[in-house]
């Protein structure tokens, strides 16, 4: 993976989006515009870098020190470098005059301008929607906030961690009986992320269409319950309020993820009846062949004797045996995969899902990679995440004309530059 | 129809032969955005009309109210797969959904050659793994989540219900608006093939990496102040420090003085050594105060805070209604309020277009043409 290696281009081509997201949710949004292709700016300030650079004071972690490497720590951040593939990183300070005239010359080149500021903030930049469409026409602008730009939250601040309650995600995801939890990384950040994607291509094809841009404001509260949907309609059409169901379905039985042997896991599911039939063969249990678990109803109603059964079986299984027979037999199965190990998968591999990307600082690690498969002009990593400030120069010289020594100047005064303020 | 205003995908027609939550979901959020979508179910009608919950717990084939939020923004043809009409419409179509490989077969077949083929399936079209079932929950096992999951001595835990249906259709659908904006110049079309399992993992990324940087995959949560939610007076609350200056604000507003000036808190991480003894003594002031209260004060200071919200405090949710988010449509004799737009677009609304069809409700018009005559 090299800089610029695609030998066909993506579908995205010639579309530029300047981005001042920071952390995931909105960071993510404009990496999937990335990985199609686009050519994505992102936009940071020296003295205020993305937060999951996780700063400029602190040790780098251990587990990629590497003595011929030099390594700075705002650099090797797993979190910024998991989600910035496929970007142009600049630095400009829009505190400083001359940092938004910079960026307003950038304006006038870009078809998307991305945030995910309180509502207030870019108005007081002066970046509101008609400014930007009076330096781009037919700009696109994106705003993502933790609630929107209108509304009695819209000044509240909000993160992954507080939307995924705000949203009924976390209501809704627990062990049955269980207090009400939140997911193990923030879920409701790639949730809103993925759907602002999708709002700024409609609104392209909008703009391809008629010449006219327009402004799209994406509150992650709603974003993120619009993924609760069936659940939110069980109540204002039925009443009830869901109860958590751990890894049960409201449906199919056995829908369970059961102890196996050497402290592995195993999910299994039958959806219909083919899949019980082969799930009964498989385990060869003449348990299994009584009244009570003749239809799909009979075996939720008797869920707790039927895990328990097949609870019994997993138990005594290797995980990945099971998985194995299970599959081959036509059931839902997936031996528990642990983050370690998700990127070894066989069939992730041979669909070339995991990249290996090699980062200047932080060395060569396999990620995610892109999950459509495009038959014409294919998505791809091309990039690894920018280091602070990496394209500065490159961009501001190409795009504005800036030259070396105007460079240099702004970065003596803050303005741009790849490191601490001085 | 005729009323709504044009969206942003106005005049693109959507032939969906998807036979799964991720294929219709993103049909229909084309649909919210404008695009004429046709649900070709064939008679024994879209597997989702055969999904709990039902409308006033009666089954029935109109009475899913999973197909109802799923297939909003439609109509319905009962014409099977292999039936000429269903041909007819793949040819007309600019954009395809299909949800297993025999369909996508039947698309080639007939599809234009400026038309995008957007195949959704547990496991993609290639690959060993290809043919073999999967579900949300084999997702979630693969991907990473279950393991990341849940609480510590626990079992890992899949998302809640039909959460990679939802994410994998929306993921389809920004490659398929990127394939269409590649047509304009090229005039062709292609193929989006779209894995569920990879579209889940794809949002593990962050700590996929994290684990290979660590060499080993992180605990899941402690259920405790620092882990997620924990009691309010009156529900749950869920609180994040994170900066000095938060810390301090919150700990003042909790009555926790001593806590908000000790230098050994400030930092998020060195506070985490303590939460042994920092969580119980938290959780002790977060449990004697109200949830709406604590959300307020704590929002004032800008600290981070939010409520849990179950599915009847997000109905009357008064920042939702600020925000027109619900919207009402119509099953059968019922009337009930669906989540609306899941963004705002200033020039292109979204807009709840028609209620999910009956099974093959449009059969007869669709039989003169995608298009009623007269209807430009």
């Amino acid at each position: 993976m090299t800089t610029d290696a695609r030998a066909v281009r993506g579908p995205l081509e010639g579309v530029r989006v300047l981005t001042l997201t920071q952390a995931w949710s909105g960071t993510f949004a404009t990496e999937l515009l990335g990985l199609l292709d686009a050519d994505v700016i992102q936009v940071e300030a020296r003295r205020r870098p993305d937060t999951w650079r996780g700063g400029y004071e602190g040790a780098i972690h251990e587990g990629i020190r590497d003595a011929n490497r030099r390594q700075r720590k705002w650099n090797v951040s797993p979190l910024y470098n998991a989600v910035n593939l496929n970007k142009r990183g600049i630095t400009l300070d829009l505190g400083a005059t001359e940092g938004i005239e910079y960026f307003r010359r950038l304006v006038a080149l870009s078809d998307v301008v991305v945030d995910n500021f309180s509502p207030r903030v870019m108005g007081n930049w002066g970046l509101d929607f008609d400014a930007l469409s009076a330096l781009r026409p037919g700009v696109i602008q994106a705003s993502l906030s933790a609630y929107g730009a209108t509304g009695r939250y819209r000044d509240v601040p909000g993160i992954g961690g507080t939307i995924e309650p705000m949203s009924g995600m976390s209501s809704l995801l627990g062990y049955e009986g269980g207090p009400p939890l939140n997911s193990g990384n923030m879920y409701p950040d790639p949730v809103a992320g993925m759907h602002m994607a999708s709002a700024i291509l409609a609104a392209l094809h909008h703009r391809d269409e008629t010449g006219e841009g327009q402004y799209i404001d994406l509150g992650m509260m709603e974003a993120n319950a619009t993924f609760v949907g069936d659940a939110l309609v069980e109540y204002t059409a039925n009443g009830r309020v869901r109860p958590r169901l751990g890894n049960h379905h409201l449906r199919i039985s056995p829908h369970n993820i059961y102890a196996a042997l050497d402290e592995q896991w195993l999910a299994l599911s039958a959806d219909d009846e083919t899949q019980w039939d082969a799930l009964k063969r498989v385990l060869a249990w003449p348990g299994l062949d009584i009244p009570e678990f003749g239809t799909m109803a009979g075996r939720k109603a008797n869920e707790e004797r039927l895990d328990a059964i097949v609870g019994g079986w997993v138990a005594e299984q290797d995980a990945t045996d099971a998985e194995q027979r299970l599959l081959a037999a036509g059931v839902p199965a997936a031996r528990v995969r642990f983050p370690i190990e998700v990127l070894a998968d066989a069939h992730l591999r041979a669909r070339e899902f995991p990249v290996t990307v090699d980062h200047p600082e932080a060395g060569e690690h396999v990620m995610v990679g892109v999950p459509w498969r495009l038959s014409r002009t294919p998505a791809a990593v091309d990039r690894s995440a920018p280091m602070l400030g990496q394209h500065s120069l490159e961009v501001m010289s190409a795009l504005l004309g800036v030259t070396e020594a105007e460079y240099q100047d702004l970065v003596a005064r803050n303005i741009s530059g790849d490191g601490p303020p001085q | 129809m005729a009323d709504a205003p044009p969206g942003a995908l106005s005049g693109v027609l959507v032939l969906d032969l998807s036979t799964r939550l991720s294929g219709a979901f993103c049909a229909r959020l084309m649909g919210d955005l404008g695009a004429d979508v046709v649900l070709a179910e064939g008679p024994e009608g879209h597997p989702l009309r055969a999904e709990p919950p039902f409308l006033h717990d009666v089954d029935g084939p109109e009475r899913s109210l999973l197909h109802a939020y799923a297939n909003l923004n439609k109509r319905s043809i009962d014409a099977p797969l292999d039936d000429p009409r269903t041909s007819d419409l793949i040819a007309e179509a600019d954009v395809v959904l299909a949800s297993d490989a025999p369909t996508v077969g039947r698309v080639r077949q007939h599809a234009r050659g400026d038309a995008v083929l957007v195949a959704v399936t547990p496991h993609g079209l290639t690959g060993p793994r290809a043919s073999a079932p999967g579900n949300d929950l084999t997702a979630y096992a693969l991907s990473g989540w279950a393991a990341m999951n849940g609480l510590q001595g626990q079992p890992p835990l899949k998302g809640s219900a039909n959460q990679v249906g939802y994410l994998a259709g929306v993921i389809a659908l920004v490659g398929a608006t990127a394939a269409l904006h590649e047509r304009r110049a090229s005039r062709q079309g292609q193929e989006v093939d779209v894995s569920e399992t990879e579209a889940l993992t794809l949002t593990a990324g962050p700590t996929l990496l994290s684990a290979a940087y660590e060499g080993r995959s992180p605990e899941r949560h402690i259920s405790d102040v620092f882990g997620g939610p924990v009691p309010a007076e009156d529900g749950y609350v869920s609180a994040t420090f994170s900066r000095a200056h938060f810390w301090r604000d919150a700990m003042n507003a909790l009555g926790l003085e001593e806590l908000a000036e000790d230098p050994r808190y400030l930092d998020p991480w060195s506070r985490r050594k303590y939460r042994a003894e920092l969580a119980p003594m938290i959780e002790a002031r977060l449990v004697a105060r109200d949830r709406w209260g604590l959300f307020e004060h704590l929002s004032l200071l800008r600290c981070v805070c939010g409520v849990v919200l179950d599915m009847r405090d997000l109905d009357q949710n008064e920042h939702l209604q600020d925000r027109g988010f619900f919207v009402e449509t119509e099953q059968d004799d019922a009337v009930y309020r669906v989540p609306g737009a899941p963004f705002k677009m200033s020039e292109t609304p979204w807009s709840l277009r028609c209620r999910a069809p009956r099974l093959g409700e449009h059969t007869a018009e669709l039989c003169r043409g995608w298009r009623p005559r007269g209807d430009a």
